[in-house]
């Protein structure tokens, strides 16, 4: 399934969470979709970039196992963003149920 | 490191930045490592761990072509101010050398240097016009300002070598501002009436069109539509000036047009410049659509 769309949003809301890097973002995001959701790992880093330019996000690294991982978290921002990006989601969503005649399913 | 991944690296990190090329390897190798450390986990062997992960990073030119849309926007800008500046800048370089080194060698590095800096120029400001995010419809003209600067002051540069090289005409100027334009001989003063009433018109027209085009010019629009104006003024003085009789010389209007016309021409540049570093530290902070001025 294709998530090139969303995949800032489900980015800020694993962020939202707790503090992660590219590797677990990527991981996290295959286990709770279950595996539907999959993309190509490499495509990851420019979102989260992306993200961090625009302010949403910040990364620091950490040593961990004397390897330098570079950890991300949300910023105040990212996390007012996050809610605009899900409330934005649910109307969408809401709206193509309403189409589909699916409202409630 | 595994020379497949430094192959995916090589190509994912095309045209970026040393320091955002350094980044993305430091993230990729160790999301790599850990995919290699997982797969051998599940009893995977060693070559299907990672050949599995290096299938599970994908195409390295998607990767690429997502990061150049974050780093070179702001880099672009950075790179289009250094531009704006440059045909200006090299105008002021080459006329303050000629004066105490009216020879050939340095005329010939400056129109190298014109024809170098021109080349690169170009480079950067198409660059620029595929940028997907908001700029302006007026960025067309704007960066063919540029380039056409660049190459007004070779066409000068080239006249100058011309008159060096056939006429062995010495050039000597008592101030590098107010004889930038002086005619060194007939060629020089055809090529000038024949730029200046086009140019003129068209310098005018473009200042007028400022006011109606969409987008954002970073809050520089005034700017370039006041320089713009100069500039036109200016080059329709001259060419009113060249095309009457005597008595028009007696108001000094081709002086007035060479003053007017540097004037406007350092100050658009520098407006355009400054337009370009605001472009680059609002692409550096926030992606929001700018403002419409």
């Amino acid at each position: 399934m294709n998530i090139k769309g969303n995949l800032p949003l489900l980015i800020l809301y694993l962020l939202s969470n707790r503090d992660s890097h590219g590797y677990a973002i990527a991981r996290d995001i295959k286990q709770r979709s279950e595996g539907l959701l999959n993309f190509k790992e490499g495509t990851l880093y420019p979102t989260l970039h992306l993200l961090e330019h625009e302010g949403y996000i910040e990364s620091y690294r950490v040593e961990e196992r004397g390897r330098l991982r570079r950890y991300y978290r949300l910023t105040e921002s990212g996390y007012s963003h996050m809610h605009e990006q899900m409330s934005a989601w649910e109307h969408y969503t809401r709206a193509v149920n309403r189409v589909l005649q699916r409202e409630g399913v | 490191m595994n020379n497949d991944l430094e192959q995916w690296l090589g190509r994912a990190s095309q045209g970026l930045t040393f320091q955002a090329a350094q980044r993305l390897r430091e993230e990729v190798v160790e999301h790599y490592n850990m995919m290699i450390e997982d797969h051998l986990q599940n009893g995977a062997d060693k070559s299907h761990a990672h050949r599995a992960a290096l299938e599970a990073l994908g195409d390295p030119q998607l990767t690429m072509r997502g990061l150049i849309e974050v780093y070179r926007s702001k880099a672009h800008y950075r790179s289009a101010a250094v531009a704006a500046v440059l045909a200006p800048t090299l105008l002021f370089i080459g006329f303050w050398l000629f004066d105490p080194i009216d020879t050939f060698i340095p005329l010939l590095v400056l129109v190298l240097v014109s024809v170098g800096t021109t080349l690169w120029s170009c480079y950067v400001l198409l660059g620029l016009l595929s940028r997907r995010f908001a700029f302006t419809a007026a960025r067309l003209p704007l960066l063919g300002s540029i380039v056409g600067g660049n190459l007004m002051v070779l066409s000068i540069l080239f006249t100058f070598l011309l008159t060096y090289l056939f006429w062995s005409v010495g050039i000597t100027f008592e101030h590098p501002l107010w004889e930038l334009l002086r005619p060194a001989t007939g060629l020089m003063q055809t090529m000038l009436v024949v730029s200046a009433l086009p140019g003129g018109v068209s310098m005018t027209a473009f200042a007028v069109c400022l006011r109606s085009l969409w987008g954002t010019l970073y809050g520089m629009r005034v700017g370039l539509q006041f320089a713009s104006v100069v500039i036109g003024v200016a080059w329709l003085g001259y060419s009113i000036d060249s095309v009457s009789n005597q008595p028009i010389h007696e108001f000094n209007l081709v002086q007035l047009s060479r003053t007017f016309f540097l004037l406007g021409y350092v100050a658009y540049h520098i407006v355009l410049a400054i337009m370009f570093l605001r472009a680059a530290v609002f692409w550096s902070s926030s992606k929001q659509k700018p403002a419409q001025n």
